[in-house]
């Protein structure tokens, strides 16, 4: 399965006993049959129409392939297939605005989970909780700065429910400061769900916050990499939190989050797991890290493969049966997608995206918070001025990225992540190369998906 | 004889990359 022989602009693979071709420049697919297959891939090779008309006759009738190359060309003259670049202008790759802010609620968190990224930062020297008064900063930091209408802010940590009070007033006074400024504003809290009270899940789901559950799947697995201080694991807290939550909301606007690391390489089943609990949601994501024990190698390709290959078997079961479910990777609108330079930025880090830090330090993304190489000032000091060359640093890295200027994934990949490329390999401009190939792995996917 | 099926027209010839609403 996946047989590849990609280019530039039109990336041709085998999935699933289909042929399909995806044409780069206009985010088009087509499904061909075999003498197409090959017509496409000579004119992509550079043969001119009359030879590759030639070479085609030796093995097709040549009236099919006279109808073949016409069909060619008629895709040609819509622009759906050998469609032509899109002229791009620099400045506006670079967005003045903040649309997202992430605020560190807390930094403490009562799970000690082997994975987290929060374990970077050096905990020590920065506050616990953020206060009011800098979360109220964050705020009208967000809602003064310039930017669009939509504004979303993501309540994170640490475990935010540590310091629940405080997401409670936020939101209150957010939305109480975004009204007359004509400004909408989405929430969404990432919490571990062990925290979930009557009270908190009756504010959530009243308020219409978002949130992402951290659940890794089976229960030896979650248990292994997401145990309380004292050693115990917190299966039984999560699903239990999490199934009340959901009760209360119709099962909407919500994200089952896993993480799979070298100890779950059948994370497949994972997600088998996950919909026996009746999670319908789901986001399951590689690991990223550098101990041994956890990380993932480009030996496990192969294997890792096949786990999103079953994945597509269970998520075509699960559709055939009228019980469908949402995998994240999966998702892909060819058809109402983002303009080009959204997609060449992707998350936005360091743009239109930010972290907060519960002492109002200001960082280009969450992974990157308490890294004083990545600091962009502080919201709380007067005057706040920000540092905006950390956020053009960082989006002059993606754009040299030599390999990615010729992959045909360079509009669906959203440009790569910062922080992996920085943790995994040292330098901001190198790729980080298991997360790009399994990018790819999904990318396939879930074109095929949209052919069946 | 049909060789190609379309199975997307991409759109590309204020948007856990979405939708672009303008």
């Amino acid at each position: 399965m996946g047989q590849v022989s990609g280019r530039a602009d039109v990336h041709m693979f085998k999935y699933g006993g289909l042929l399909l071709v995806y044409d780069v420049n206009s985010g088009s697919l087509h499904q061909v049959d075999d003498l197409a297959w090959e017509a496409i891939d000579l004119l992509r090779e550079g043969s001119g129409r009359e030879r590759a008309r030639g070479l085609l006759s030796r093995s097709y009738p040549p009236d099919e392939v006279e109808e073949a190359l016409c069909q060619v060309d008629e895709l040609r003259e819509e622009r759906l297939l050998f469609s032509p670049a899109v002229p791009l202008q620099n400045e506006k790759l670079s967005p003045g605005g903040v649309k997202a802010l992430c605020l560190f609620i807390s930094h403490s968190c009562n799970l000690g989970c082997r994975y987290c990224f929060a374990r970077r930062d050096s905990q020590g020297k920065r506050l616990s909780h953020m206060s009011w008064e800098v979360g109220k900063k964050a705020v009208d930091f967000f809602l003064e700065y310039e930017g669009g209408r939509f504004r979303e802010m993501d309540f994170f940590g640490g475990e935010p429910l540590l310091n629940f009070p405080l997401i409670r007033d936020i939101v209150g006074y957010a939305r109480e400061r975004a009204l007359p400024r004509g400004k909408e504003f989405s929430f969404t809290l990432t919490t571990n769900a062990s925290l979930l009270d009557e009270q908190a899940i009756d504010f959530l789901n009243r308020e219409d916050i978002n949130v992402i559950l951290s659940l890794d799947g089976r229960p030896a697995i979650h248990d292994l990499m997401r145990s309380f201080k004292n050693g115990l694991g917190s299966y039984e807290t999560t699903v239990e939190n999490s199934k009340k939550l959901l009760q209360g909301r119709g099962n909407n606007n919500y994200y089952i989050r896993g993480t799979y690391t070298r100890h779950n390489l059948d994370f497949s089943n994972d997600v088998r797991h996950l919909l026996k609990l009746g999670f319908a949601s789901l986001s399951l994501e590689p690991v990223v890290s550098a101990e041994e024990s956890l990380a993932l190698r480009e030996d496990d390709l192969s294997l890792l493969e096949h786990q999103y290959d079953l994945l597509v078997d269970l998520y075509l079961e699960q559709k055939e049966k009228g019980s469908p479910f949402l995998f994240y990777h999966f998702i892909l609108d060819l058809e109402k997608g983002p303009c080009l330079y959204k997609r060449l930025s992707g998350c936005g880090a360091g743009l239109d995206y930010l972290a907060v830090a519960a002492d109002g330090s200001l960082y280009p993304c969450h992974q990157f918070v308490g890294m004083d190489e990545f600091y962009m000032g502080n919201i709380t000091a007067e005057p706040f001025i920000i540092n905006r060359e950390v956020g053009a640093r960082l989006a002059a890295a993606a754009r040299e990225k030599e390999a990615c200027g010729c992959c045909w994934a360079r509009y669906l990949c959203g440009n790569g992540c910062a922080a992996s490329s920085y943790f995994m390999t040292g330098d901001l401009q190198k790729t980080y190369n298991l997360g790009c190939a399994l990018q790819k792995i999904r990318l396939e996917r879930a074109l095929y998906l949209q052919a069946v | 004889m049909q060789h190609i099926r379309t199975i997307r027209k991409g759109n590309l010839q204020e948007c856990a990359v979405q939708v672009c609403r303008q």
